[in-house]
């Protein structure tokens, strides 16, 4: 009897804490106003009033700054980039500003040549909570779905790693930080070592998930009257991917053909002039602030002529 | 099936209950029956191999007990063979013709997975057919019990490498439902899941990070990984071998002790009688004694000593960077061994107390940070990864640690804390409570319980990682 009462003791003892634990790091969670969890809590916020929303990798976060966006186009605009994202991420991004943010007029997606194997986003499906409850909105990976993620609800807690506590934490600790427009530049230094993967001539995978995803974008939008632009940012012309990677002409060529099939505008940045100069540029994949700042320029123009229905130059478009 | 998943709990359940309704004279079947499906959970055709040794073993056995004079040993060497065989086929024959092919000639690969807990019930297998040989146990009988001495589901895959003398005889033994050891053996099992889903999986992540790019690492880095390592294989064995004596335990049997505290040993040798002691023992009873122990010369008890951790170093592994990890610990000890005398003479010369705290505190540290240099060795993937890591750790390249993200530092601080944890609990009360009955200690016992369950949903990484020992 008296092992019994142990067992009965300790375990709801322990799933009481662990419940509690829960609770408050969903809290946290909610408040948090870092990485994926900032940009999701934005784009998921009603009030926000998102006019264009730039997704993407690392190559949107770090390279398009949307003051400038703002100031040419005079829309509010909001950098939700992540770093290392997948199609699968941008998709879930998009997915939920749809669904909460009624001003949205324009997307920009950035196309990388190595986000479509959305098994390896690093924006695994346990970082969604407490977001994913809703199946019809967002996309899972293979063989799971929000109710096979959140087995045991009391429990979330047992699902998140470091980083969602660490996130939950800054949520508690300091609710009110703003994640202001999104951007992170990288600093104004010297060019940086080219990537040392672009220095093997390698093959690049692709799964046909992550083709599906990019047409489910597509017709998301479209169904939504939302105008998607599809974009290239550049990559430093010495060390350019479609110099290395085996196979980058024929994902960007696919992507190019599903672009105009649908008519969805792509802009390809890849031979901007500022291509060629390396003060532009943190690394090879990647513009510095002073870089950011000339090719957000180039971007908001761009987006300025398109929104006004100005001519823009048959190099940078394909319809 | 691993300790750490949802699988092996509804497993062991089962498997529990069932063998609590069960008479006595059904459970050795029962428990034969759930071993085999444990194990053929992972590769189940690999369960022909072990069928396999577990024939030959039988009938050597009964062969041994029944011979005389030369046929005796005979048998022994052909039951040793058949093991040692099987050894060398899976685990160590592609590591021979890849030296071999070194040196020019193009011998093909085996393209063959190591089965799991090879070296562990091969091990267990010997110590079984030697006992017979030195006539220390009979020769077992009865099939079905004897593969489950092989077999026993807690302690297959990685041990403790048990003996026939512990193990037969509760085979035999009714085992009714016994509180204080459901108690016992379910806290030993929960502090197990704590040290591997707590403490070494969460470790597992910085280290696995570093230790695959050494060279893109500072000293800092390099050092603080290789610490981390040291506490992570510790967490990550001694766990496994908690769930697996806590397991065997619930079910009435004992098992012999794997861990003692090992990190605080103030030498190489007593970190040997505190580490993974059912392998060090069984080299000790096994192969030290029958290479002549200490009862020889100087220089060959010296050989002896080198031998034994050498080949130790190769049952870990089939790599050279394990055999380095064993011979650097075979140096340690006979380097003990030499010294031993003009230590003790420096000692009077500067009238050092030898029993003083702070004496033992300093030769607790040097062991740990001994064992801990030579943890790169074993888990660097290689001899090159190896010196790189010593060498940039040598360079005093220190500065901070390097992450884009401060998250990682936070994974840091917590990490420290569950290691301070780990040492003051172990250094101050967990054996008393783990250990307590259900008269003994109960209210702490539920303190434990609660902090340790509710520690582990908290703060487990539940990512399914393997046991470090798995692959041995």
């Amino acid at each position: 009897m008296k092992l019994v009462k142990y067992f009965v003791t300790i375990i709801i003892a322990a799933l009481i804490i662990a419940g509690g634990f829960s609770f408050i790091i969903n809290k946290g969670l909610k408040r948090s106003s870092i990485d994926f969890y900032g940009k999701i809590n934005y784009v998921l916020n009603e009030k926000t009033n998102v006019d264009i929303l730039l997704v993407g990798s690392s190559r949107i976060l770090t390279n398009i700054d949307p003051q400038i966006i703002d100031s040419i186009t005079q829309l509010r605009s909001y950098n939700a980039g992540l770093n290392a994202a997948t199609i699968k991420t941008c998709y879930n991004i998009i997915a939920a500003a749809i669904k909460t943010q009624s001003h949205l007029k324009y997307i920009i997606l950035n196309i990388d040549f190595n986000m479509f194997k959305p098994e390896i986003d690093p924006y695994k499906d346990a970082y969604y909570y407490p977001y994913t409850t809703d199946n019809n909105t967002f996309v899972y990976s293979n063989n799971t779905n929000a109710n096979t993620i959140h087995k045991i609800k009391i429990l979330d807690v047992s699902t998140y790693d470091d980083y969602a506590k660490y996130a939950a934490l800054r949520g508690l600790i300091s609710p009110t930080q703003n994640t202001g427009d999104g951007f992170f530049p990288h600093a104004e230094q010297g060019f940086a070592r080219p990537d040392s993967i672009l220095l093997h001539s390698v093959a690049e995978n692709y799964s046909e998930i992550g083709q599906l995803l990019l047409e489910k974008i597509i017709t998301l939008c479209k169904q939504k009257n939302i105008e998607l632009m599809l974009v290239v940012a550049p990559y430093q012309k010495d060390y350019a991917p479609v110099l290395f990677i085996k196979n980058y002409n024929e994902i960007l060529g696919w992507v190019k053909a599903m672009a105009m099939k649908n008519e969805t505008h792509f802009f390809d940045y890849t031979q901007l002039p500022l291509a060629g100069d390396t003060s532009y540029f943190y690394n090879s994949w990647h513009l510095n602030i002073k870089g950011a700042m000339a090719y957000s320029i180039q971007v908001g123009n761009d987006l300025k002529q398109f929104i006004t229905g100005d001519n823009i130059p048959n190099s940078k478009i394909s319809r | 099936m691993l300790f750490n998943s949802l699988e092996f709990i509804v497993f062991f359940i089962v498997v529990t209950s069932i063998y609590f309704l069960l008479p006595h004279k059904y459970r050795w079947f029962h428990l034969l029956a759930a071993s085999c499906y444990f194990y053929m959970a992972f590769v189940p055709i690999y369960i022909l191999i072990l069928g396999g040794t577990i024939v030959v073993d039988y009938f050597a056995g009964i062969w041994i007990e029944k011979a005389e004079g030369t046929n005796r040993k005979l048998f022994l060497i052909l039951s040793l063979a058949a093991n040692i065989g099987v050894l060398a086929v899976f685990k160590y024959y592609n590591f021979f013709i890849g030296n071999i092919n070194s040196l020019g000639l193009h011998f093909s690969f085996l393209k063959i997975l190591l089965p799991i807990g090879l070296s562990f019930h091969t091990f267990q297998a010997m110590s079984y057919t030697i006992e017979v040989y030195r006539r220390n146990h009979p020769a077992e009988k009865h099939f079905g019990i004897y593969a489950l001495y092989v077999m026993f589901y807690p302690q297959l895959v990685a041990g403790p490498i048990e003996r026939p003398q512990n193990m037969f005889h509760q085979f035999y033994e009714e085992h009714p439902f016994n509180a204080d050891n459901f108690f016992i053996g379910f806290k030993m099992m929960l502090w197990g899941m704590f040290k591997k889903v707590v403490i070494a999986d969460r470790l597992a992540i910085m280290v696995n990070n570093v230790y695959s790019h050494p060279q893109n690492y500072n000293s800092t880095m390099l050092a603080l990984a290789t610490l981390f390592f040291a506490v992570q294989i510790y967490c990550d064995f001694s766990g496994y071998s908690g769930i697996a004596i806590g397991a065997a335990r619930v079910m009435g049997f004992k098992l012999m002790t794997n861990f003692n505290k090992p990190y605080q040993a103030k030498s190489i040798d007593e970190f040997w009688k505190r580490w993974h002691i059912s392998l060090s023992t069984w080299f000790k009873d096994y192969l030290y004694i029958s290479l002549g122990g200490n009862r020889v010369s100087i220089p060959r008890w010296y050989l002896n000593l080198f031998i034994v951790f050498l080949i130790s170093g190769f049952w870990h592994g089939a790599n050279w960077t394990f055999i380095i990890w064993g011979a650097l610990h075979g140096f340690y000890i006979v380097f003990a061994n030499i010294t031993r005398s003009a230590r003790t003479r420096f000692n009077k010369l500067l009238h050092i107390e030898r029993t003083s705290r702070v004496n033992h505190f300093l030769q607790i540290v040097t062991t740990f940070l001994l064992v801990s240099f030579a943890w790169i060795f074993f888990r660097a993937s290689s001899v090159n990864d190896c010196f790189c890591i010593i060498k940039k750790i040598l360079s005093n390249n220190w500065g901070g640690l390097q992450d884009e993200t401060i998250f990682l530092k936070f994974s840091y601080v917590l990490s420290f804390l569950l290691i301070l944890f780990l040492f003051i609990s172990e250094y101050r009360f967990i054996d008393k409570i783990i250990n307590a009955k259900l008269s003994e200690q109960y209210k702490r016992s539920v303190v434990f319980g609660v902090l340790v369950l509710a520690g582990i949903l908290v703060l487990g990484v539940f990512q399914n990682l393997s046991f470090i020992y798995f692959q041995f």
